[in-house]
């Protein structure tokens, strides 16, 4: 099975490889909105003197941290499932040898093996141009590492959800921009959380978004107790199972509804 | 649907023991599929990917695999291709390493939506030609579509005729032929006509399809009449310089079947 996963995968990549130009692109678009983030933080800094309960570098790295996870938090498969069953071509995934659901994790791996590379290299330049803070401990970066993996299955089977609705409408374009800024909003990509009304952090904390961006740049930073990390992985654990059970139940139906455009 | 892709909306299919919408990955496993307008091949990678992938997918055995694509790389000439990328390839070439990428892991069935459409005379020729040795070495079962009539005349034993939903015909290519094929055509040079035959001379125990100063052609049942008492008749009215006959094609039989002339 793990072979026919990382065969997959492999495809995956080796598409994104035959475009060379837009790894750079890709990098280059990280490091855009980098600066942007940066410079309005570093002009509230220097209006107040206080960077939303942090430190101006702890501002800095946090930013850096974010932009640099983008491509994993919101990248995906989805664009992938939607131009199959646009074009009628999602024969080629409901005919092979492996469920609709290994295949796109397959593809799902590929696409985060090359979103991986991305965010590594955004990181990496960034250090450049900014002083971005050490990892406040080892576990604490080993812990933040998990919180990601497992916030990778979620992203997953959330953008396997999404991409389910395409088997009735037939587009799914509007579906994925909600996905996008749900994640973006309640993941703390757009500013720390702390920031945020109390009504609204308290429905973040029951998401499970926040644990893949907002908990292990906190992490990161060594703002978060680890005493209460158990609690936040045991919370993703269930929210995978949750998801998992909604997506192949959704499937079941969807399945049915399958039409073969063109031809 | 045979595929298990569509689910009925009433009814049931049973492929080989499975119900393909139910045990999707059973059946995906014994199974080819080719549909004309579609591809399985991935677009920007070179063709050798996709073999690779499905070599993986399939999990065929290192041996079988090389033999295939030995095989199939000499009958469908994919040498220079297997290199390329999809998306450079021509509409032939990309059919031919479709047709192969299908048949790569042994299908027990194969089911071909049209693979010859829109191609050239002798990638046509070169597909039926595969598939007809598929068959032979490996006995694979092929369920054809398709609106190309040589298809069917080269490749297929067996036809099953559908008309708006519903099975007008299911036999053997030759007992088809037989049944519906018992007309032959005629057509006959020839000068200094007397008389017009469609006009003038009732009872003729063939039928007239055309006719003018210089050439004639008719349709006749061998169980009526046989070709020399035809020219006999046929010296009473004109002389006759040359002539030929000929069997229906099954593209003739398919017409009048669909126009209605023929009722099944």
């Amino acid at each position: 099975m793990l072979s026919k996963l990382i065969a997959l995968s492999s495809m995956h990549r080796k598409e994104y490889k035959m475009y060379k130009s837009n790894f750079f692109l890709f990098t280059l678009n990280r490091l855009v909105e980098v600066i942007v983030y940066i410079f309005v933080w570093q002009a509230i800094y220097n209006e107040t003197g206080n960077a939303g309960g942090l430190s101006i570098d702890q501002m800095i790295t946090y930013y850096v941290l974010v932009i640099s996870l983008l491509p994993i938090t919101t990248w995906g498969i989805n664009e992938d499932m939607a131009h199959s069953i646009r074009n009628g071509q999602i024969q080629k995934e409901l005919l092979s040898p492996v469920t609709y659901f290994q295949y796109y994790f397959g593809v799902f791996i590929g696409e985060m093996r090359f979103a991986l590379i991305v965010a590594i290299s955004a990181f990496i330049i960034c250090n450049i141009f900014w002083t971005v803070i050490l990892p406040s401990s080892f576990l604490n970066f080993i812990y933040g590492i998990l919180l990601i993996l497992l916030g990778m299955i979620i992203l997953y089977l959330t953008q396997m959800i999404v991409g389910l609705i395409g088997f009735y409408t037939n587009s799914i374009w509007g579906m994925q921009i909600l996905r996008k800024s749900i994640i973006s909003i309640f993941s703390g990509m757009i500013a720390p959380l702390t920031l945020f009304p109390n009504w609204f952090q308290q429905i973040a904390n029951l998401l499970p978004f926040k644990e893949i961006v907002y908990t292990p740049v906190y992490l990161y930073l060594g703002q978060v107790e680890l005493d209460t990390i158990w609690i936040l992985i045991i919370k993703q654990i269930i929210w995978i199972i949750l998801l998992y059970i909604i997506a192949k139940a959704f499937f079941k139906h969807a399945v049915k509804k399958v039409t073969v455009n063109g031809g | 649907m045979l595929t298990g892709l569509l689910t009925p909306s009433s009814g049931k299919v049973m492929i080989d023991g499975l119900i393909p919408y139910e045990s999707r990955i059973e059946n995906n496993k014994k199974i080819g599929a080719v549909f004309g307008q579609k591809t399985q091949l991935w677009w920007d990678l070179p063709v050798i990917e996709s073999f690779r992938l499905i070599k993986k997918l399939y999990e065929i055995p290192e041996g079988e695999y090389r033999q295939n694509l030995k095989n199939f790389t000499q009958i469908l000439d994919l040498e220079d291709l297997l290199e390329k990328q999809v998306k450079n390839l021509s509409l032939g070439q990309k059919m031919r390493c479709e047709i192969a990428l299908t048949f790569l892991h042994n299908p027990k069935i194969v089911y071909l939506d049209e693979p010859t459409i829109g191609l050239d005379v002798l990638v046509k020729e070169r597909i039926r030609q595969f598939i007809k040795d598929i068959n032979k070495q490996k006995n694979t079962t092929v369920i054809l579509t398709t609106h190309d009539l040589k298809d069917i005349e080269d490749v297929c034993n067996r036809i099953i005729l559908l008309d708006k939903g519903k099975i007008i015909y299911d036999g053997p290519k030759d007992a088809f032929k037989e049944q519906y094929g018992k007309e032959m055509m005629a057509s006959f040079k020839i000068s200094h006509k007397k008389v017009e035959l469609i006009a003038e001379i009732p009872n003729l125990e063939f039928n007239v399809i055309e006719e003018d100063d210089k050439s004639l052609k008719i349709q006749f049942s061998h169980e009526k009449i046989n070709i020399m008492q035809i020219m006999q008749k046929l010296s009473n009215y004109c002389n006759i310089d040359d002539m030929n006959t000929s069997q229906p094609e099954l593209e003739d039989i398919l017409k009048q079947i669909y126009k209605g002339e023929k009722v099944c």
